[in-house]
């Protein structure tokens, strides 16, 4: 097969583009340096960011097209290798790839990215660091890019960390505050623990398979199995690529960063920490799927760990005041949803899930940076209500995300989700327990969205009229939320339900990823569950909506009843009946703060005890012990060192003599 | 090159700074920008012949290159006269070594321009001086001649410290002395016993020869030369000089410290330890992979609860070079080839990030976190390649540092997965610290006044940054090259590794896995 060089334009247009934008960044700051109002060139930079975001998702446009035209089996772009390292022995060799599970992850980082970018040219306006921030921005998708196309494990590394360096610095963009830095800071540390698990679970691939080229080790597995042998490396393999994925994807116990990371520009939060990195998890998790259908054990602790998550997180989620925070924790719920499907071997469900999620949720997020935007930096929803009439078009869009959350039936959340529970269900014994904790979740779920509708534009207008003037965004800014707000709608055509007797477009589409670790879960193709188990499923599913929905709704706002202020009301209502339920959900349940005491501090301690305890006096007081001679001889010491070469030369002339005497005594024997 | 021009590219590199500091012995002594003159003129003279031997090097070969061999004078020996020769020559252990030395040397030249204010004409003699030192110990091929350039290397950073250095400057210079004495002698007898017992002097001759020695004698030997080279690297619990001596120097004696003369100890390791005596090597690698793994750790937390920038450092080189010293012990192909590359990798971050504390501090004349914060908004040019050099020791793929801690890694965990895993924690501690410390320094409001009127980086402390980046960059996105120019010399030393090895693979693992042998560490595509 001929290599299609032209893919490496895909991640180098956006790394072209930070290049450039950083240039004009430090072009803007001279001319503001040599005067203070001037604006510099930094304006042009969301121009020169859009467009190369623009040629980008053409480019990945052109590469879904070209494999739509090949045979579902051979679906392959590849291009000639980079020979990052060699070193005789052993040797990492990059190459792009695009198939169709990298193409579907090509169209929403490019998609999405390109529809937040031009967001980002309103939401972003006037600020100093415009230019640069598109540079970081860039910067991300290309990183990201690499890291969905990459080959090889160790070139996704690179995509890896480096999506995590660009979290770090947009994270800490407006770094002057202070707290920002520190989130940053957080979100990188944090990770870093995940990629140490990464790493070795690397190593021990390199030691199963002899190679880090992804479609080798996914090719390898079934072999491995079959000779019997190594099935505990295979198991420990999983289990810390997994660990990795926990850092990237905030699972349970490292997701504690995500919700610090809000402190980033909101389309940050949509692009990185929703849509897109977040989620790199799930895609490493389904693009090795042979090696964990090989091991159910680390699939059912997957299942555990998800359902954790998505369930502290959701509850969480019910008691946050501040909108972005609601957002963070259900993110981090919605991923723990992934990760479930993951778990039952659903690894197109999951990627579905992914997808719409990334629809719903970019959205959400966008409809929320247009809420603050609006209400000039405020994000406690306490100090909203009745937005509605002031910045409609976000209002309806944001309606529309909310629907597809929540799983308001049909719509691309419910289905993708049902999709996951569904399977779980399919899969019976323990996936039991882990479907009703999906449910359970789901219904959590539909009550934070609605209570956070509510109290946002819903209910009396709380804020100080005098001082703060809701208005909608620009056209820039709601053009973006207007498509989404169409795909969160109708994304459920991509995975439409079985019952309905349609293709499955997302399933059929990367059958060829998924085959491999079918076969080695399933012995062939999963299991399915019979048409009346599904309707009732998706009834339930239905049902749960309505009810919790309307919960969530009805208890805060009075639909339209102006005057009514009872959103804050029933938050306090609720402090005051269980205070210390209340306190522990607004604080996600203590989990951050039990990190901080129980291991951040002692390991501060622990740093001040080896720097000042260990090594000021014990391994120093040892030497110093023949430093006290020294001490003496410190007057010696003082008129050596001004005294210069020559009473150097002295101590030097002596050793010689030393060492000549040694010698002759030597060769006198 | 044909043969006589190749005899005069080793001498010319080594002997040109000495040259050029008898020069400048003779300049009047207020003739200040002559003397820098003259040394950025000839360190640049000697970084290029120095990147001509890197491009004319044979990295496949495992013998030495461009040698130079001239009779010196007989020791008496056990069996009749030791003959001393002038003996220089280059292999892949030293090449990288001799390259950075000869390229940093103008850079740290450029450097001094602010923070060395007073007996210009004395610091550039030294500065030269410790280069041609420094250069000889590299190059040297034979044992006496080894010595005497490691003795001539450590006598100028004495007196840079001591004269030049910060408030507590002699306790440093003294603690440093101490040190170097106790290392020297060390290394001294171990001289003075293995050319007794040999007969020889000469390096390539000797590496036949200490086989023939009793293995008590051999790890005797040994011991004497790990230990005084431990010293030097420094080698967990040896460390407690060094935080001193970097956070007194002024900031050249600190780049020239962390970039090159830190990697005496770790040079020698490889050639005077794992070289000459394989089988002791073999027999002590647990010990020097466990305290390269708990120097990791240990340095992270040392540098975590420092509050001063420079000793922050400092402190985090004994976290790096506890990974040089854990991957070249590993005694794997992976292990060695990426311990040679970090200890360039480990001269180039650390240098940079000394080259802009140093810049910073002659702004503020501070080195405290609470004087700073908010210096981002300040100096955003700093900040840029503060980050930068911060991503690349805290090790971020497609930099320099990443390439060289995956390879230390991996060696290591073919050899010890144990120690892999407690090195592995090495790059969350460096995150946190190194993090935590450009938090401090360039995050955050803007708290002392004196901050706000601070100016950028000129041109020409960017420029001399800059070729430090470039190498950055290159060497992590195309490591290969670089890495290829040391493969012939490590494979050498590690057959002869090999060749001692009882047949065996050591390992956490419950089965012994397929691919895996001894020293050739895995195959990977």
């Amino acid at each position: 097969m001929p290599h299609s060089q032209w893919l490496w334009m895909i991640p180098a247009m956006p790394l072209l583009g930070s290049i450039l934008c950083g240039i004009l960044h430090f072009m803007t700051l001279k001319a503001r340096k040599a005067n203070a109002d001037a604006t510099g060139p930094g304006p042009l930079a969301s121009l020169v960011a859009n467009a190369a975001m623009a040629v980008s998702f053409g480019l990945s446009c052109l590469a879904i097209y070209q494999l739509t035209g090949m045979d579902s089996a051979a679906r392959l772009l590849e291009s000639a290798p980079w020979h990052w390292i060699e070193t005789g022995k052993m040797s990492v060799d990059v190459s792009m790839v695009v198939d169709p599970l990298s193409s579907l992850l090509l169209l929403v980082i490019t998609g999405i990215g390109l529809l937040i970018h031009i967001y980002s040219a309103g939401y972003m306006k006037g600020d100093p660091g415009f230019a640069k921030f598109f540079s970081y921005l860039n910067l991300f998708v290309a990183a990201m890019l690499m890291l969905v196309m990459s080959s090889s494990l160790l070139g996704l590394f690179i995509g890896w960390e480096g999506v995590g360096l660009c979290s770090y610095l947009l994270i800490g963009f407006w770094y002057h505050k202070g707290w920002p830095a520190e989130a940053g800071q957080k979100a990188f540390v944090v990770n870093r623990i995940g990629d140490a698990f990464f790493v070795i679970g690397s190593f021990l691939l390199i030691q199963l398979f002899g190679t880090l080229d992804l479609s080798e080790i996914g090719a390898g597995v079934a072999g491995l199995l079959e000779s019997g042998e190594h099935s505990t490396q295979l198991m420990l393999a999983a289990l810390l690529l997994f660990g990795g994925a926990c850092g990237k994807s905030a699972q349970m116990p490292l997701f504690v960063w995500l919700p610090d990371a809000m402190a980033g520009p909101t389309p940050v939060s949509a692009l990185i920490h929703a849509a897109t990195m977040v989620t790199s998890g799930v895609y490493l998790v389904v693009r090795l799927n042979p090696l964990f259908a090989a091991s159910p054990g680390v699939l059912l602790f997957i299942g555990v760990v998800a359902a954790a998550t998505a369930f502290i997180a959701g509850t969480s989620a019910m008691a946050q005041r501040d909108l972005k925070g609601v957002l963070a924790y259900s993110t981090v719920s919605q991923l723990g949803y992934m990760f479930l499907g993951l778990a039952a071997g659903a690894w197109s469900s999951a990627i579905f899930h992914l997808i719409t999620h990334a629809f719903f949720k970019a959205l959400l997020f966008l409809g929320a940076g247009s809420v603050i935007h609006g209400m000039h930096e405020e994000q406690d929803m306490h100090k909203m209500g009745g937005l509605r009439r002031h910045m409609p078009k976000t209002f309806i869009t944001f309606l529309a995300g909310a629907l597809a959350l929540s799983g308001f039936p049909l719509l691309s959340g419910f289905i993708s989700k049902d999709e996951i529970l569904a399977m779980n269900f399919a899969r019976g014994g323990l996936h039991y327990g882990l479907w009703a904790v999906g449910v359970a979740t789901a219904a959590i779920t539909a009550f934070y969205t609605w209570r956070m509708v509510a109290l946002t534009f819903f209910g009396e207008e709380r804020f100080d009229k005098d001082k703060v003037h809701p208005h909608e965004s620009p056209f820039s800014m709601t053009l973006p939320l207007f498509i989404l707000a169409g795909l969160a709608l109708a994304g459920g055509v991509l995975g439409i339900p079985p019952v309905f007797h349609a293709t499955h477009i997302l399933e059929h589409w990367l059958e060829p990823i998924t085959a491999p670790g079918n076969a080695i879960l399933f012995g062939g193709h999963p299991p399915h569950l019979s048409h009346a188990v599904e309707w009732a499923l998706l009834g339930l599913g239905t049902l749960i909506f309505f009810a919790f929905a309307h919960l969530g709704f009805r208890g805060l706002a009075r639909i339209g009843l102006a005057g009514s202020n009872q959103g804050p009301q029933f938050d306090e209502q609720q402090a005051a009946k269980r205070p210390g339920l209340y306190g522990k959900l607004q604080d996600a349940w203590s989990i951050d703060s039990t990190y901080t005491s129980w291991i951040v501090q002692p390991l501060k301690l622990f740093a001040f005890v080896i720097a000042v305890v260990v090594d000021q006096f014990a391994v120093d007081g040892i030497v110093n012990g023949a430093a006290k001679v020294a001490r003496q001889s410190a007057e010696r010491l003082r008129k050596l060192s001004d005294g210069g070469v020559a009473s150097y030369g002295l101590w030097m002339g002596a050793g010689a003599i030393l060492l000549a005497a040694l010698w002759m005594a030597g060769g006198a024997n | 090159m044909d043969g006589r021009r190749s005899e005069l590219v080793l001498t010319a590199i080594t002997f040109l700074p000495l040259v050029a500091a008898i020069l400048i012995a003779f300049t009047p002594k207020k003739a200040e920008a002559l003397q820098r003159g003259l040394a950025l003129l000839m360190s640049l003279i000697v970084a290029g012949l120095g990147i001509a031997l890197y491009i004319g090097f044979d990295g496949a070969s495992a013998a030495a290159q461009q040698v130079v061999d001239v009779a010196w004078f007989n020791l008496p020996g056990k069996n009749g006269d030791i003959p001393v020769h002038f003996k220089f020559g280059v292999d892949g252990i030293s090449i990288l070594l001799v390259t950075l030395t000869t390229v940093l040397m103008p850079v740290v030249v450029l450097s001094t321009k602010v923070h060395i204010d007073k007996r210009v004409k004395e610091f550039m003699i030294w500065l030269l001086l410790m280069e041609t030192g420094i250069l000889g110990v590299f190059l040297s091929l034979d044992l006496i001649l080894f010595y005497f350039f490691w003795e001539l290397s450590l006598i100028p950073l004495y007196f840079i410290l001591g004269i030049w250095g910060g408030e507590r400057r002699l306790y440093a210079a003294m603690k440093f002395f101490l040190y170097t004495v106790a290392g020297s002698l060390l290394m001294m007898l171990g001289v003075i016993w293995l050319v007794w017992q040999t007969g020889s002097t000469d390096l390539v001759a000797l590496m036949d020869m200490t086989s023939g020695l009793t293995a008590s004698e051999q790890t005797w030997i040994f011991a004497s030369f790990a230990l005084s080279f431990a010293i030097k690297v420094p080698v967990l619990p040896f460390h407690t000089w060094l935080a001193d001596a970097h956070t007194e120097a002024p900031t050249s004696g600190s780049v020239l410290l962390a970039g090159v003369l830190l990697k005496m100890g770790t040079y020698g390791l490889i050639r005077f330890g794992i070289g000459l005596f394989p089988a002791a090597a073999l027999a002590a690698s647990p010990v020097f992979m466990a305290l390269g793994a708990i120097g990791i750790v240990y340095g992270a937390f040392l540098a975590w609860a420092q509050t001063d920038i420079k000793r922050l450092v400092a402190c985090s080189s004994v976290s790096h070079l506890g990974f040089v010293v854990m991957g070249m012990f590993a005694l794997t192909a992976e292990g060695m080839r990426g311990s040679v590359l970090q200890m360039i990798n480990h001269g180039l971050s650390t240098g940079l990030l000394f080259l802009l504390i140093g810049m910073i501090y002659e702004r503020r004349h501070t080195r405290d976190f609470e004087q700073y914060g908010g210096i981002a908004s300040v100096m955003p040019v700093f900040a840029l390649f503060f980050v930068f050099s911060m991503l690349s020791s805290v090790g971020l793929p497609s930099l320099n540092g990443f390439v060289g801690e995956y390879l230390i890694l991996l060696g290591t965990f073919n050899a010890s997965p144990l120690w892999a895993m407690v090195g592995v924690t090495g790059i969350i501690f460096g995150a946190v610290y190194l993090l935590m410390c450009t938090r401090r320094l360039l995050f955050g409001p803007v708290t002392v006044a004196a901050n706000n009127k601070l100016e950028d980086l000129n041109g020409r402390e960017i420029s001399l940054m800059l070729p430090l980046v470039v190498l950055c960059l290159w060497i992590g996105v195309a490591p290969t090259p670089f890495i290829n120019k040391t493969a012939g010399s490590i494979d050498a030393i590690l057959e002869r590794v090999d060749a001692v090895r009882p047949t065996q693979s050591a390992g956490l693992l419950p089965a012994s896995t397929p691919t895996q042998t001894s020293s050739e560490g895995a195959e990977v595509r």
